[in-house]
């Protein structure tokens, strides 16, 4: 049955992997892979030697691992509030609205954002400010702004998110639920007992996934939302290196960072994976 | 990984099968250096006998070619890339097929250009980035055009590249040799200049500004003074967007005033190029600014707004005066004056803050280049190319018929002109001259036989608007052309800046050299952010004498050194 | 109630930026340059819709779209359930399971580069073909990890039982598993046709001419590329037509038109996600 796969992944995967190497070298597309010269660790140095870098890390680190936990917990949240709604229409159409924002591209939203977050006459500002809230500089403000990212993120994703909770939920037995019943349980307790822990394995498993982006903060939105006065919180690695034209011309420094990513996502995969074996008992894949 | 005794043999099996499929791959690569037909392989072919820039190889030969397209290609019915009147023309005049063996827009380009250069599957004729045409040619994969140039560039080729003395052909020397023809273009409209909304000056019975009070003094009665008279206080006083790049809501002008840029290298009276952020002025300018920006004059929101948001504000009657370049007649000014027929808009020349005169910048980008693959026999073919399209566009002689046939046709909209290989304009903006011919016949001095076809079809248009009583609403593009080449329009702002010997040309524009590509970047930010920061307020000025300090260590010295090297081994022998 | 509420309140937050996008097509180009437009249209015309699909080339990118979609599909469906379903069993049933995880798991994570790829789809003489679009990221190791631990959750004495019968591997997979997984499929078969209908970038790279590129190529580099920023007044002086391939409804028109057919996916898949259910009450 693997032999298909096996083959396609050897092809087309494992064997462009020698291009891990660039890493190491400093490529020119001019001569083949074997009349590169080869530069040792000297990419990386460059890339961790720039100034700012631990900052920029850093700043990656906070706002990647601040969309994970969000990115984790809302979709569950509406999955969960998704499922109690028992009109079959309307909780298909909102499933529907929900996950729309996920096809537009932040170069698009990027604008529509700049106005409805303006302090001074965008929509959300209005209405916070009919509460009582100082009008809040979601993009310029850099204290702010990382948190900006996550929410915005968050929103544009989750809706996307739930559908791999919906579709577990419906793997459910409903026998589970009538035996809830017969114990004496309401809505809330059978959301407890027995969807969230039907939920677990595809939680976990999104869990020990997720803790592999630590270091993708997501290019497009950075990009397309963050300004000099944000730098400060906001630049992160994709972004510097964006910057410095390694995308498009540095290929050895651009195959440094990668692989830099690559390493630290697989070792945390690695990791995750080892911890739900050992305290849950389970291998997650 | 566990195995388990017994099936170890599998992986060992997947294992090994990997590892025969890399060195399989590797040596497919080695090999990789594929001996393709040199496109005009035909041996029977030889040069014409009495060979020039437009002679015509019997038989024909073929040559594989890239293109760079601007995107949303259309053609007439039948026609395609491959068959147009560009390559009808190229096959019937000089003999030469051409076949693209691939074409894209935008930024997948330089991907594309990067897949053929390391698959070693590159065309005979090619449009090259800058990068890559300087790393082709020094390692010996572009064909020398140097013998040919003099021999086979036309005389209209010649004045097209030489428009500006030659400045931006001299890039393309590589150790003294010729490896490719470079896509020049003209630089004036890169300078900014004043952009106000008249009807708002009338309004508040303001007069054009000719010094920087003046111009403070405007945005302060823009903000203040309800110059659109609608009762609420809904403008800004001057707009400027988040970037230091110049465009609309852009520095470089205001900058200007204080003799100061925000990105252009200035060429001293000494011959020393130097970084227009460290000028002597800068520092006023900035507190100017934080000033302006205190007082209320820009809007606080700037700092997440690029042109484009700027535009907005412009196109929604909320900012009525901005330093931009010449083509805002086109862009948002437009939008402005569509939205509400009332505004009007006028340009004018920068001022200064003090008495000596305020020079804009101007900037060329040496993107791409023309080549020919090192292999190819006949690499004169890609002057002759060049050629054709001069000849029937840029050609002083070209006629009304001809530009309809190759440039812009009347009736379908299409521009066949971007279908042409190797198209390029004079290194010397062409509405300089329109400019001249259309306003010399406006005056009477000129007959509107003896101009340029392309001057001939805007004098009309804009003839047309100024007797029907300028209505803007009745012909909306006649104030287009008004406003951009008319009697009141922007390419007169330019050709006053280029009467007066006006122009800051920036220094530096070839290939960014090797701590500009190391340590630009991260000099950017610290520019960009320091700058951000004492405008809005929240660092002191003196921070800018730290930038200057800190820019200088972290590379800009050496940056200094290496522009000032280029400009010196590029135009100096 | 609460529920209710929140719900509707949060799916009009998402509803709010296509309602603005539909509207910006409609209206006219000065009016979106102002940023005027809100929800509803204004100076109300259809001439970015005509625009767009004037253009033949809408229609062909549109074909090979579609085209890449069902193989890209067909491929990719039946290759992740070959994985997922032999690595859904224990390790002791299936003794390599641990190794299979890791070698595919490998290739999540660590990718050769674009040219490295592009090195061997170019070897194969792929370049030009639709199966250069579909064989590079013809298993995506998230989906088979899905597909895993939904395989996981049907009962395993189902499976047991099939095997009692006689049945091998193969019909235990077609016969028992693939009915009970309706839901699980239907979500892969959502992502992956999303994936194959938003990629654009192997459009871009292995496609040598526009006219094979597929529609969110064409999207990317025909008309999300050109903007003002691109065209220089002199151009647009000589040909002002240009003018209206740079306007903001141009691109919201194209965004709906390339996007519309794939927002429709979920919405008819979603009787899978219902009918699983009542097919796991008839078994279970």
């Amino acid at each position: 049955m693997l032999l298909p796969a096996v083959i396609i992944t050897i092809i087309f995967r494992y064997v462009p992997i020698g291009g891990l190497s660039v890493a190491f070298m400093d490529y020119q597309t001019v001569f083949s892979f074997f009349e590169q010269e080869w530069v040792g660790w000297d990419n990386f140095t460059y890339i961790f030697n720039l100034p700012g870098f631990s900052n920029v890390l850093w700043n990656t680190f906070f706002i990647a691992v601040m969309k994970i936990i969000g990115n984790l917990i809302v979709p569950v949240a509406f999955a969960l509030l998704l499922n109690e709604v028992r009109h079959r229409l309307f909780k298909q159409s909102v499933q529907t609205l929900l996950y729309l924002p996920h096809f537009l591209s932040w170069v698009a939203l990027a604008g529509v954002l700049v106005d409805i977050l303006s302090p001074s006459s965008g929509i959300v500002n209005n209405v916070l400010g009919f509460f009582g809230v100082n009008p809040i500089f979601f993009l310029g403000n850099p204290d702010i702004f990382p948190y900006t990212l996550v929410m915005t993120d968050v929103w544009k994703e989750f809706g996307w998110g739930t559908i791999i909770y919906l579709a577990a939920i419906t793997t459910i037995d409903p026998t589970q639920y009538e035996a809830a019943v017969i114990d004496g349980a309401g809505r809330w307790k059978q959301t407890l007992h027995v969807t969230l822990p039907a939920l677990a394995p595809v939680i976990i498993l999104l869990t020990v996934l997720g803790i592999g982006n630590v270091l993708q903060a997501g290019f497009d939105q950075v990009y397309n939302l963050y300004s000099p006065q944000v730098y400060s919180t906001g630049d992160i690695i994709d972004t510097l290196v964006y910057r410095i034209g390694v995308v498009d011309v540095q290929f050895g420094p651009a195959a440094a960072i990668g692989f830099f990513k690559s390493v630290v996502s697989f070792l945390l995969i690695v990791t995750g994976y080892k911890l739900a074996h050992r305290w849950a008992g389970y291998r997650v894949f | 990984m566990v195995l388990r005794k017994g099936k170890g043999k599998q992986a060992a099996l997947i294992v090994s099968l990997v590892l025969i499929m890399l060195t399989i791959a590797a040596c497919g690569n080695d090999t990789n250096g594929k001996e393709q037909p040199s496109g005009n392989d035909s041996a029977t072919t030889t040069r014409p006998e009495n060979d020039g820039p437009l002679a015509k190889y019997e038989p024909a030969i073929e040559l594989t070619a890239m293109k760079n397209l601007y995107g949303d290609e259309r053609y007439l019915p039948g026609d395609d890339l491959n068959n147009n009147v560009w390559t009808r023309a190229y096959a019937e005049e000089l003999g030469i097929k051409v076949n693209y063996k691939w074409a894209v827009a935008g930024e997948g380009f330089q991907q594309k250009v990067t897949m053929s250069i390391a698959s070693n599957d590159l065309p005979d004729i090619m449009t090259l980035p800058a990068k890559d045409y300087f790393t082709l040619a020094k390692a010996g994969k572009l064909a020398d055009l140097t013998p040919y140039f003099d021999k086979y560039a036309s005389d209209t080729l010649k004045s097209t590249l030489n428009a500006d003395g030659g400045k931006q052909m001299k890039t393309a020397y590589v150790d003294g040799k010729l490896y490719g023809i470079p896509q020049t273009g003209g630089s004036d409209a890169t300078a900014d200049m004043i952009w106000i909304r008249q009807d708002w000056l009338e309004n508040l019975n303001l007069s054009v500004p000719e010094t920087l009070d003046d111009v403070i003094e405007i945005a302060m009665a823009f903000r203040n003074d309800d110059p659109d008279k609608n009762g609420v206080k809904d403008t800004f006083g001057i707009g400027f967007q988040k970037d230091l790049n110049s465009g609309t809501g852009s520095y470089e002008g205001f900058f200007a005033a204080y003799h100061a840029y925000g990105k252009a290298w200035v060429r001293g009276e000494d011959g020393k190029i130097t970084y227009g952020a460290l000028k002597p002025g800068m520092k006023d300018a900035l507190a100017k600014l934080r000033e302006m920006f205190a007082e209320d004059l820009i809007d606080v929101e700037f700092g997440v707004k690029d042109w484009k948001k700027v535009g907005e504000d412009i196109a929604a009657g909320k900012i009525g005066l901005f330093y931009g370049r010449e083509g805002l007649p086109w862009m948002s000014a437009k939008d402005a004056i569509v939205n509400n027929p009332k505004a009007e808009w006028i340009s004018v020349p920068i001022v200064s803050s003090d008495g000596k005169p305020a020079k804009p910048a101007t900037n060329v980008t040496m993107e791409r280049y023309f080549a020919v693959r090192a292999d190819v026999q006949y690499p004169e073919a890609l002057i002759k190319i060049i050629n054709l399209f001069q000849d029937r566009i840029n050609n002083p002689k070209t006629t009304m018929d001809m530009l309809s046939k190759f440039g812009v046709d009347p009736v379908s909209g299409i521009n066949f002109a971007a279908y042409a290989f190797g198209g390029l304009d004079p290194s010397e903006d062409k509405p300089n001259m329109y400019f001249q011919q259309i306003n010399a016949v406006i005056e009477g001095k000129e007959t509107v036989d003896n101009i340029h076809p392309e001057a001939v079809r805007y004098y009309n248009t804009i003839k047309n608007y100024m007797d029907k009583g300028m209505d803007k609403g009745a012909d909306p593009l006649g104030w287009n052309y008004y406003k951009f080449l008319g009697p009141e329009s922007s390419w007169k702002i330019i050709s006053h800046y280029r009467e007066n010997n006006l122009f800051e040309r920036s220094a530096w524009f070839g290939l960014p050299t090797k701590t500009m590509s190391q340590k630009g970047a991260t000099l950017d930010k610290l520019q960009e952010e320091t700058f951000i920061k004492i405008l809005t307020g929240s660092a002191p000025v003196s921070d800018y004498d730290s930038f200057v300090e800190n820019w200088k260590k972290l590379g800009g010295n050496q940056i200094t050194e290496e522009v000032n090297e280029w400009y010196n081994s590029t135009f100096e022998n | 109630m609460f529920n209710f509420i929140i719900l509707t309140f949060v799916a009009f937050l998402c509803l709010l930026p296509i309602l603005n996008l539909v509207a910006v097509s409609f209206s006219s180009r000065s009016v979106v340059e102002a940023n005027q437009v809100g929800l509803w249209p204004k100076g109300f015309n259809i001439s970015a819709y005509e625009f767009i699909f004037s253009n033949s080339q809408f229609f062909k990118s549109l074909w090979v779209t579609v085209q890449r979609t069902v193989l890209g599909l067909l491929v990719e469906l039946s290759l992740t359930i070959l994985v997922a379903y032999p690595l859904s069993k224990s390790n002791k049933i299936f003794r390599l399971r641990s190794f299979y995880v890791w070698f595919f798991m490998v290739t999540m994570v660590f990718h050769g580069g674009l040219i490295p790829t592009y090195l061997v789809v170019n070897e194969l003489h792929l370049v030009n073909s639709i199966w250069a679009l579909i064989l590079p990221e013809a298993i995506v190791m998230f989906n088979v990890l899905l597909m895993l631990n939904f395989f996981r959750a049907i009962p395993r004495e189902l499976e047991e039982a099939a095997l009692m019968d006689g049945a091998g591997w193969f019909v235990t997979l077609t016969r028992v598993y693939l009915p009970l997984s309706l839901p699980s499929l239907a979500t892969i078969t959502l992502f992956v046709l999303v994936r194959h209908w938003n990629s654009w970038f192997d459009g871009l790279i292995y496609m040598n001419m526009p006219d094979q590129y597929p529609l969110m190529t064409y999207l990317q580099t025909m008309v999300l590329n050109l903007d003002l920023s691109q065209l220089s007044s002199t151009m647009l002086a000589n040909n002002p037509s240009m003018l209206e391939i740079t306007g903001r409804s141009l691109r919201a028109a194209m965004i709906l038109a390339c996007t519309l057919p794939i927002l429709l996916a979920y919405p008819f898949l979603q009787r899978f996600f219902v009918k699983g259910m009542l097919l796991g009450s008839v078994k279970g």
